[in-house]
């Protein structure tokens, strides 16, 4: 349908997929596992309205209170589990799943006025089917001729001898209206306006209802598209408004309201209004702009515009240039002020929002008196640092039942303060804040919440009981890999009320720190747990789905260094946990298996989920660490010497890094690791086969 | 989908610092921060505001899309407008985050390329930005091999690449490619992060045996290790812009 194409060269959406820029050619982000962020990282979004979140998240979320279902927002909770900590991309296709796109030309949000085409062209033909004063061959004629006609803005379209043949030939006066606009068309693609106004200017007074509706739309987007003849680069960015011509502009605004004007809910009303939007973007009329968004968020207009990507659209298009008192509305302006609450360092911390720009906001807010006390208390938590204020200005609890993004932000704030304060809160105001969530990612949020709280209260056994709120596999996992001790561990392994991965990472948790923490007996009575035919293959930076368990039962244990199997290694180990060889034989499986420096011997930071002293006693497993041992030990053989010396060494091959873990080396000491084993074991194979250090 | 796990992504960390370990450092000229008016090759990423030095550009990666990942993966454009570079050449950057493309997508791509060439662009080849790094190496030889079949016979077929690549288990991971791929763009910087010991990971270079060039970060340090300028697949330098600070 027509609608649906003029909707998207309506839409401003092109760059605002974009990631920031400093992110791009990146590895990726990894979340931080905290309630309490201060710095925007595109993946620790969080469902509590903050400075944190990409704006567009915050934006969206105050629209959905404001609007809600009326904007096509779900009402309850999305049935899949939803991490806590979220992307925008994430975010926004949950919230809005991409309709199908099977435009085979041009890329999803490509800008190109020639997007149009197929759906004009079927518009064209049903206008044509309705024309009841048209000769049959014109009708012939006009549709082949609108059909062949294939424009793509690169170039010259295809089609125009067609075009100009039905020009020439058609003679009724309804047929020349129809060619004429088919004129028009061919030449507003190939980017000759003027032809394209002047064609379309005569159709003002067809009698055919869809030429002349469509024609005097099609006179605005003339202007538009003449508007932007140079406002872009070689490189296809936008060149700013200093290089558009401000009379084209105002010719374009004119053309578009006066369509928009004669046609209040025509075919292409609200095309015309992102196309309006365009024009004071283009033309950098900040003010304009911004008021015409403000108008679409009030309540009683009907909503036409998908909220994402509106949301990506403001981002884009109005918040690089708004000025706070631009911003007319305290949606624009709150998403505004969270972002300039953001941390910050250096020349940035002088864009920061003080405490009196806010205060000074008061009238702006009248109308919203629950938002503009709730920034003041992000302001007070996160700038101030403040979380006494922060609890005063959130006045006193708030009554259950009311499921908006503002009123659970407002509530789980309150327990951030009230944590962050050391004051005790009762597991069951968290546990009621999951019961809370109702609104997309909110439960994610309380889960979060509630991990956290259960961490740092030592309630993780409630946190694994039967009907925990703790669901998320992605929390529990950090838990049990970081803090869990060896009763848990032990506990979820065998868990029938767990799931699969739960009970395999458990275990392989569990196997793991009892093998590089000292606890040989128990490693040997656990490896009763591994199933038979447990996978083996690793998949080791994945451990959440895919704990490799097997490795344990039927791992590598020996290359050119003999060594036992790891079961017969650690019942040596249980005996004389100090014997060398054996030692060297658990780091052969280390070394063999991939496990160096691995992710069970690194902990989140103090302030993240998992950052709280594990249950697990013993310390991060080296093998550098270890080979310093055997060098050390009187009693190892020479053999066992030689070869605690060679990997250590080979423990900074080939570049000087150090990929075993423990405490680093300078160079001088590898040195000598290197002539020691040349000189004190001159015989050994492994000073034969030492021929560099690192 | 969400974030990936906390245990992927702690150990993709760890991966970089133990995968660097790569060959013996030769010794290295100090390091210097990469200044765009001495190179003539750049990347044009969106939002990227175009640097003075592009007019000396002789060849230009400019971002066209992204192979976004979803229930089905579709290209979303990164650029508002129709590029029109006259004099340098182009290339075509497509960012990738899944290699499961629907056919709309090779459509779209190929569509893209005749646009591009049409609205004046002298596009030469095609490059693609996929972060391999927690994904498997294995199906991408065999993804690069089917798009190479796809495209015209006179784009070429450029790849960016990770430092931590090829050591990922298969040392050949990156010659495994020589055939399919005209070239290879090896970044050696993450987000606006210079790798730290990038000159290790270099140094195996000699054994490399697909064309290259070094992709390096405007701004950013850079010191060439010794060997590079003579080695027979080096072929110069991309340097990815950036907005200035503050700017």
């Amino acid at each position: 349908m027509l609608r649906t194409w003029i909707v998207l060269i309506a839409a401003l959406i092109v760059v605002a997929w974009q990631e920031p820029v400093e992110a791009s050619a990146d590895f990726g982000c990894a979340p931080s596992w905290k309630l309490d962020q201060s710095s925007a990282t595109g993946c620790d979004n969080v469902a509590i309205l903050g400075p944190a979140n990409d704006t567009r998240v915050n934006f969206t979320m105050l629209l959905a209170d404001r609007l809600g279902e009326r904007a096509g927002f779900p009402a309850s909770a999305v049935e899949a589990p939803l991490e806590p900590l979220f992307s925008w991309f994430d975010f926004r296709t949950t919230l809005f799943p991409l309709p199908e796109d099977r435009n085979l030309a041009f890329a999803w949000g490509e800008g190109s006025r020639c997007r149009s085409n197929e759906d004009g062209a079927a518009a064209f033909e049903a206008a044509l089917d309705t024309a009841r004063r048209l000769p049959a061959e014109e009708r012939t004629l006009l549709r082949e001729a609108r059909r062949a006609l294939r424009p793509d803005c690169a170039g010259a379209s295809a089609g125009g001898d067609l075009v100009a043949r039905a020009m020439a030939e058609v003679r009724s006066p309804d047929g020349k209206a129809f060619a004429a606009y088919l004129d028009g068309a061919l030449a507003f693609y190939d980017a000759d306006y003027d032809r394209a106004a002047g064609r379309f200017g005569e159709l003002a007074k067809t009698r055919q209802p869809w030429l002349r509706e469509t024609a005097r739309y099609m006179l605005g987007r003339v202007e538009v598209n003449r508007a932007q003849i140079d406002a872009f680069d070689d490189y296809g960015f936008p060149r700013g408004p200093e290089h558009v011509d401000q009379a084209v502009i105002d010719a374009a605004d004119a053309a578009l309201r006066r369509y928009i004007e004669g046609y209040p809910r025509g075919l292409y009303t609200r095309s015309a209004t992102g196309l309006l939007r365009r024009v004071y973007w283009l033309g950098g009329r900040t003010d304009r702009l911004a008021a015409e968004y403000a108008a679409l968020f009030r309540p009683a207009v009907a909503f036409a515009w998908t909220p994402v990507e509106l949301a990506e659209e403001i981002d884009d298009k109005l918040l690089p240039r708004l000025e706070p008192a631009q911003a007319r509305d305290p949606l624009l302006l709150a998403v505004v002020d969270l972002k300039r609450m953001r941390g910050c360092e250096g020349e940035a911390c002088r864009q920061r929002l003080t405490r009196a720009e806010l205060e000074a906001q008061r009238a702006e807010f009248a109308k919203d008196p629950a938002l503009f006390a709730y920034l003041r208390a992000v302001h007070a938590f996160h700038v101030d640092g403040a979380p006494q204020e922060a609890l005063r200005l959130l006045g006193g609890p708030d009554a259950d039942g009311q499921p908006g993004y503002l009123a659970f932000s407002r509530k789980m704030l309150r327990l951030m303060a009230r944590t962050k304060l050391g004051q005790p809160v009762p597991t069951a105001e968290w546990e009621g804040m999951v019961g809370q969530a109702v609104r997309p990612y909110q439960r994610g949020a309380a889960e979060l919440g509630l991990a956290l709280h259960l961490e740092r209260t030592g309630q993780l056994d409630r946190l694994f009981a039967p009907g925990s709120q703790v669901r998320l596999p992605s929390l529990r996992a950090i838990l049990l890999t970081n803090v869990a001790g060896a009763d848990l561990l032990r506990r979820q392994s065998t868990n029938a009320q767990a799931t699969a991965a739960e009970r395999n990472l458990a275990l392989f948790t569990l196997l793991y720190k009892e093998l590089t923490r000292g606890a040989y007996d128990q490693f040997l009575a656990d490896l009763a747990l591994v199933p038979a035919g447990a996978p083996e293959e690793g998949r080791l930076y994945d451990l959440v789905d895919h704990s490799p368990v097997g490795i344990f039962a039927g791992g590598r244990t020996a290359e050119s260094f003999p060594c036992p199997s790891l079961r017969d290694t650690a019942a040596l180990l249980a005996r004389d946990p100090k014997q060398p060889t054996s030692l060297l034989c658990l780091g052969e499986f280390m070394r063999l298996n991939g496990l160096d420096d691995f992710t069970l011997d690194h902990q989140p930071p103090a302030d993240e989920l998992g950052g709280s002293p594990s249950g697990f006693p013993g310390s991060a497993f080296s093998r550098l660490e270890l080979y310093k041992e055997v060098m050390a030990d009187p009693k190892a053989g020479a053999g066992d010497r030689a070869y605690a010396l060679y990997r250590a060494i080979h423990c900074y091959a080939p570049s000087g890094n150090n990929s075993c873990g423990g405490r680093e080396v300078p160079v001088a000491e590898r040195r000598a690791w290197f002539q020691r084993l040349k000189r004190d074991y001159p015989q050994s194979q492994w000073a034969r086969a030492a021929r560099y250090y690192w | 989908m969400g974030p990936r796990s906390p245990l992927l992504l702690v150990s993709a960390r760890q991966l970089i610092v133990a995968l660097l370990a790569a060959a013996l450092l030769g010794g290295t000229a100090r390091a210097e921060p990469v200044d765009a008016w001495r190179h003539d090759a750049f990347w044009l990423w969106s939002g990227v505001r175009p640097h003075p030095a592009l007019a000396q550009a002789r060849r230009l990666y400019l971002l066209q899309g992204e192979v976004r990942e979803g229930p089905v993966a579709r290209l979303v454009a990164q650029r508002p407008a129709l590029p029109r570079v006259r004099g340098s050449e182009v290339w075509m950057v497509v960012r990738v985050e899944t290699l499961r493309w629907p056919p709309e997508i090779y459509e779209q791509i190929l569509t893209q390329l005749d646009r591009w060439r049409r609205a004046g662009n002298r596009v030469v080849g095609i490059q693609i930005d996929f972060d391999a790094r927690t994904r498997h190496l294995e199906g991408y030889a065999a993804f690069l091999a089917d798009l190479r079949r796809r495209l015209p016979d006179d784009c070429r077929l450029g790849i960016t690449g990770l430092l931590d690549w090829s050591a990922n288990g298969d040392p050949g991971g990156l010659d495994a490619l020589a055939g399919t791929v005209d070239e290879v763009v090896l970044q050696i910087y993450q987000g606006r992060r210079v790798i730290p010991g990038y000159a290790a990971y270099l140094a195996r270079l000699d054994r490399l045996r697909v064309p290259f060039r070094i992709g390096l970060l405007q701004g950013g340090e850079w010191s060439a290790p010794d060997g590079l300028e003579s080695n027979p697949h080096f072929r110069g330098y991309v340097v990815f812009l950036r907005n200035s600070e503050g700017g």
